[in-house]
């Protein structure tokens, strides 16, 4: 009897063994949205976007050609790029708390030629994943945009420009010493940052939360000042989908 | 003849082919801090501070910083802190080797890389106040409204906003011999991280609404213009 419950003991403990190798292992599963939404950059034009992949095992190495679209005429896989990071740390005068830590992911680049749906395929280790993509057409994110001594027209309001795509330029015919950029952001949207970049004037704004309106105080702004930019990111609140617009000030 | 030509070509290929190694092996060269200026962050019991050497490497080998080969040769004025190293996928590793600042004075910071000795100049010198002015809308140093005073004897102050402000505005000017760099506030109550980064010995810049009880981080970088060493402000805004 003593036998039999030792070799049960036995039997049970490998068991556990087992089961602990095996949650370590499924542990290491990579981590990516299971379903993401992008916009297009223009209405009837393309758009590009990124799959985010991390958490895989130091060593794991994603192929290209392991990485497939469902659905090419609306997502193309465009490229993919590994992102290693190996940190190690020794700490002086203390007990050796040198310990590695390492961040393996990596980022496919997907090129979007029309609205709708494609699953975007990837295989690591000997497991296939799925992330389905999803493309909307493109859409204004804000309502409101003026910046000091700037006209669309007769209007201060500069949003109308970004009807038709994200990217527009303007003209500042005369210098403002103390400029202000003001963004409103169209319902169902936050702004999560602002980036005005001049030559040696940058102001940045960034907003996790998200926000319905900022001002950035460029300070002074000269007129025909060229490589000028104003780079703003809306975020949707239904979708999390993010636009990138900017706006070059000449 | 032709054997030797043959036998004499082929030693030459040799030694190209070695020469080429060994250049190979030399490119992946390390890039280090040769002298670095650390200013404390206070006076008194407030003088203390932290610094770091940075270090760049080519290639992905093993590392060539070793930790016990890291010395600093005053280490009442700079003692080591810790080796952090981070390696690249694309090729290339940074090292930050971090030191804790006790006083002021001069160490040499050495360290193996490979074969050869690296040495870096650590200057550690006294706590200044770098700001002449520091005004904020709302905020007062009892009754003077320059906050600078706040920052005689040590780098960072926390102060109150009497009222909420509409537009908010943050008037900078730089002591002789400094230069504002980087202008920063975090609030989280409005939930935003503003930056203004920007050159400059004096300014006006507007941060707009700021309600009181923020907890706001004002961060303002100063550098010196002479030795290029930097001093961190920072104001709590309650």
């Amino acid at each position: 009897m003593k036998k039999l419950w030792k070799r049960m003991t036995g039997l049970l403990f490998i068991g556990c063994l087992f089961a602990l190798i095996l949650s370590v292992t499924a542990g290491a599963e990579p981590l990516y949205p299971k379903t993401q939404y992008y916009y297009l950059n223009e209405k009837g034009g393309e758009g590009q976007g990124q799959l985010t992949i991390s958490g895989l095992p130091f060593k794991q190495k994603l192929a290209k050609s392991s990485i497939k679209s469902s659905n090419p005429a609306v997502a193309k896989v465009s490229g993919l790029s590994q992102s290693l990071v190996t940190t190690e740390e020794d700490q002086f005068g203390k007990l050796p708390t040198s310990g590695i830590q390492y961040k393996n992911g990596y980022t496919v680049e997907l090129s979007f030629t029309r609205p709708g749906t494609s699953k975007i395929s990837f295989k690591s280790g000997n497991k296939t994943y799925t992330s389905t993509v999803r493309v909307l057409p493109y859409t204004k994110p804000l309502s409101s945009l003026t910046i000091s001594g700037i006209k669309n027209g007769t209007t201060t309001n500069l949003a109308g420009k970004f009807a038709k795509g994200h990217w527009v330029s303007v003209k500042q015919p005369k210098t403002q010493n103390n400029g202000q950029i003001s963004i409103k952001a169209a319902s169902g949207w936050k702004i999560i940052s602002a980036y005005y970049m001049a030559e040696g004037r940058n102001r940045m704004l960034t907003s996790e939360r998200g926000l319905n309106s900022v001002t950035l105080f460029a300070g002074r702004m000269p007129a025909g000042e060229s490589f000028r930019t104003l780079t703003m990111k809306f975020r949707n609140s239904k979708n999390g989908a993010v636009i990138e617009c900017i706006c070059q000030i000449n | 003849m032709r054997k030797i030509h043959k036998k004499l070509s082929y030693l030459l290929l040799t030694a190209l082919m070695l020469c080429l190694m060994v250049d190979t092996s030399a490119a992946a060269s390390l890039n280090y801090d040769r002298t670095c200026t650390f200013y404390l962050e206070g006076t008194g019991k407030y003088a203390k501070g932290t610094g770091i050497i940075g270090a760049f490497e080519d290639g992905s080998g093993t590392p060539s910083i070793i930790r016990t080969s890291l010395k600093s040769s005053a280490p009442s004025v700079a003692a080591l802190k810790y080796l952090r190293s981070e390696t690249f996928g694309g090729g290339g590793r940074e090292y930050l080797i971090g030191l804790t600042l006790k006083k002021p004075g001069t160490t040499k910071v050495t360290f193996q890389s490979g074969k050869k000795t690296c040495t870096s100049t650590v200057k550690v010198l006294s706590y200044k106040n770098p700001l002449s002015v520091v005004k904020l809308s709302g905020v007062k140093s009892g009754t003077n409204p320059n906050l600078t005073g706040l920052l005689k004897n040590k780098n960072y102050a926390t102060v109150k906003m009497s009222s909420t402000q509409k537009k908010a505005v943050l008037t900078l000017k730089a002591a002789p011999g400094w230069t504002i760099t980087y202008v920063s506030y975090e609030n989280p109550k409005r939930g935003l991280n503003y930056a203004i980064m920007e050159e400059t010995t004096s300014d006006t810049f507007t941060l707009g609404y700021f309600p009181t009880g923020s907890n706001a981080k004002l961060r303002i970088v100063m550098r010196n213009n002479a030795n290029f060493g930097t001093i961190d402000c920072l104001y709590t805004i309650k």
